[in-house]
């Protein structure tokens, strides 16, 4: 399984995360679409924030970046977080190039 | 069941799956008819290019039947000229598709003698509106003047620039200063492109991500550095070394992205004529 999503809702502070695995690329565009879209308009991932772990991520192609994006745009819509964790160095210096190191909150 | 219902059984099932043969070939020849007639589409608005200029060569792999990678090249009409080279996220016909209002837009600006900060303000206003939230163009635009000394650029979501200055001797990287087009909305845009002062002879190398992150057998990238190296050593030579080095390096692995390899030469171009 590429993509793995796991609901947490410790202290009260209710958080999906999403696990992506070595290959983040155009063939996980369904599961990661999926992972926040499937079921999200009445269970208790309402006012979740997300986090997208990528500390398997050892490539990441431009449809994944494309996934983030939009991923983003649900996040904001309902007032709620969006950070994406782990990234190693090769993944940090392809968010740098397309400047989502600005727009995201890359940790 | 006794052996007549048996064969009578079988008898049906191979009609069946006749039948389903049949259709499945019938929509196969109608897919590939209407891939044909978008392809044909695409290349008329390439049409449109300027590939005479003595100092642009390109070189062009598409990774499958449509290509997401975009060179357009056409005059300024006052000398000179405009380049632009871009990568559509994902390949296939998907990205080609975004080729068409892009090539639209730059060839109709570019025949206003408009600035490629309007140009890129006008692609990324229309690419905004038209694509997915999960889509984009990486695009590098450059405009060379007439005496071949100044060079204006954008570049959003691509690879290092690499500018080779022969009074130096040396290649210089010019990284991505904007995220891709189609990303930002009109309020977050930003258009500012820089001004690079030239000397005739300098020459720039503008590439596509499949390029660089092109893997051989052993699993190892070509690599930015790789292609520095080799670009740096025979700058004049540069489009043979670099696809014969990477040719040689990748050994016939099979390639998983487009790839676009274009060199700009600085030097006077005229002005249209008539």
């Amino acid at each position: 399984m590429s993509i793995n999503r796991v609901f947490t809702s410790d202290e009260g502070e209710p958080t999906v995360t999403i696990n992506v695995s070595e290959y983040f690329d155009y063939q996980c565009v369904h599961d990661f679409r999926n992972a926040f879209t499937l079921n999200c308009a009445n269970d208790e991932t309402r006012d979740a924030d997300y986090v997208v772990d990528l500390s398997l991520t050892k490539y990441i192609d431009s449809c994944a970046l494309g996934m983030l994006l939009s991923l983003d745009k649900f996040v904001r819509k309902r007032a709620r977080q969006l950070r994406i964790v782990n990234c190693n160095d090769h993944v940090r210096k392809i968010f740098t190039m397309v400047h989502f190191d600005k727009k995201l909150s890359i940790q | 069941m006794n052996a007549i219902d048996l064969q009578s059984e079988n008898r049906e099932l191979k009609l069946e799956l006749e039948a389903l043969q049949q259709q499945i070939d019938r929509d196969n020849l109608r897919g590939e008819y209407e891939q044909h007639l978008v392809k044909q589409v695409l290349e008329h608005a390439a049409r449109r290019n300027f590939r005479e200029f003595p100092n642009v060569e390109h070189h062009h792999r598409p990774f499958g039947f449509f290509d997401g990678d975009l060179f357009l090249t056409a005059k300024r009409p006052e000398g000179g000229l405009y380049a632009l080279l871009g990568d559509f996220t994902g390949h296939g016909l998907s990205a080609a598709i975004g080729g068409m209002p892009v090539s639209e837009i730059f060839f109709s600006m570019a025949a206003k003698s408009l600035s490629i900060g309007e140009m890129v303000t006008e692609m990324n206003t229309t690419l905004h509106r038209l694509l997915p939230d999960s889509m984009f163009f990486a695009a590098a635009l450059m405009e060379l003047d007439g005496k071949g000394d100044r060079v204006n650029l954008w570049s959003g979501g691509m690879q290092d620039i690499l500018w080779y200055e022969p009074a130096k001797k040396a290649v210089r990287r010019l990284a991505s200063q904007h995220p891709p087009l189609g990303v930002d909305n009109e309020r977050e845009f930003d258009a500012n492109f820089s001004r690079l002062y030239c000397r005739r002879g300098d020459t720039f190398l503008l590439y596509t991500d499949g390029l660089v992150e092109c893997r051989n057998p052993e699993g190892d990238e070509f690599g930015s550095q790789r292609l520095e190296a080799v670009f740096e050593r025979q700058p004049n030579n540069a489009m043979e070394t670099v696809l014969g080095t990477f040719d040689a390096f990748i050994c016939d692995h099979k390639q998983n992205d487009d790839i676009t390899l274009a060199k700009i030469v600085c030097q006077g171009v005229q002005a249209l004529s008539g």
